[in-house]
């Protein structure tokens, strides 16, 4: 095993549960490798600042469970919609109109002739061509404009 | 009364009893909820959903663990959660760090963890350790600032001794080398000025 393999290995042993023969080997290895036993102090001292933890007094602690209470007394007054509830305000209606909604496709339809002939035609999906009247194309004689009617109608 | 009695409590519909389990274990949610999210306010409100989180969930525990193992295995997947949110909208690197808190970082390191310097040196750290990836940050928060043993930390992460052992050495070694790497940047920037002064 490469060094910096062992200096990594030594982390992730060094406070923590070892067997006997890690135990010797950790001790062994810190006492005559300075480069290690140094990374190992650097890291404590490292971790101890880095990892800091706040100090919380009996008033914060009374606050916090007073305001996580609230919550959950909320939460037994009035609980999330069980699956119940759920199925009865959403799940039923659904299922309601999905029946209607087959009832009418299978059997109103086909039922009522002229639109089971219409939709049985092959033409009933497909736009039909529409022959455009020439006629319509040509511009429309251009009545008199609001401004001249006016104008007439004050000269009148 | 043990944890197990209060919850059988509870279940029972005395819910009050709650209120002893949320007094018992606040310390150590909030701790770790401070640690992993560097903010006091934003630690209070993820520490209360999970109190809620965990009431809500309370006829899920079967007690194959203690409570508090469970409690704390919602706890960290809470603020994981909320850490990997915060990361997507920004991600810290190293090299800004170096230019915007080069300085701080020292005087960090200069100064010992005092009470009073606690606070300026919590935003400086929590930058710090937004350099590691999260999962590192979680596991190295266990350990280091809420002490858990390395048992512990098994049990609530799902895993083996001997992957959280070499997950620890990983997360750690990490660390020291972004350090390093922000100190040495900073040496770097520091002689560059001094030269550009002298000049
Ligand atoms: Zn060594």
């Amino acid at each position: 095993m490469k060094h910096d393999e062992l200096k990594e290995k030594l982390l992730g042993l060094y406070d923590g549960p070892v067997s006997e023969k890690e135990r010797t080997w950790v001790e062994t290895h810190l006492a005559c490798c300075e480069d290690c036993s140094a990374a190992m102090e650097e890291y404590k001292k490292t971790a101890a600042h880095l990892f800091a933890v706040p100090t919380f007094s009996e008033a914060d602690e009374d606050i916090f469970t007073a305001k996580v209470m609230a919550r959950v007394r909320e939460k037994v007054l009035a609980p999330s919609l069980s699956f119940s509830q759920l199925a009865f305000r959403w799940l039923l209606p659904l299922a309601g109109s999905t029946v209607v909604a087959a009832w009418v496709l299978f059997s109103v339809l086909p039922s009522t002739p002229e639109l089971a002939n219409n939709i049985n035609d092959p033409s009933f999906f497909t736009p039909q061509t529409v022959s455009i009247n020439d006629n319509a194309l040509t511009p429309v004689a251009l009545t008199s404009s609001n401004e001249e009617m006016v104008v007439g109608w004050m000269r009148q | 009364m043990n944890d197990s009695q209060v919850i059988e409590l509870i279940r029972k519909g005395q819910t009050e009893a709650y209120g002893d389990l949320v007094r018992q274990y606040h310390k150590r949610v909030m701790g770790y909820c401070f640690s992993m999210l560097s903010n006091r306010t934003d630690a209070d409100e993820a520490a209360q959903d999970i109190f809620v989180k965990a009431y809500q969930n309370l006829d899920k525990f079967k007690g194959d663990s203690s409570f508090s193992t469970w409690l704390y295995r919602i706890t960290a997947n809470h603020c994981l959660d909320i850490l990997r949110k915060r990361n997507r909208r920004k991600n810290v690197s190293l090299d800004n760090l170096v230019e915007q808190e080069g300085s701080q970082v020292q005087k960090l390191f200069a100064t010992s963890s005092s009470a009073d310097r606690h606070l300026e040196n919590a935003q400086l750290a929590h930058k710090i350790l937004s350099t590691l990836s999260e999962d590192q940050r979680q596991i190295l928060t266990m350990r280091e600032a809420e002490g858990l043993e390395y048992q512990e930390i098994a049990e609530t992460l799902g895993c083996s001794l001997d992957a959280v052992k070499g997950r620890l050495a990983r997360a750690r070694k990490q660390l020291q080398e972004n350090l390093r790497h922000i100190q040495k940047s900073w040496d770097v920037q520091n002689v560059e000025t001094k030269r550009e002064k002298d000049l």
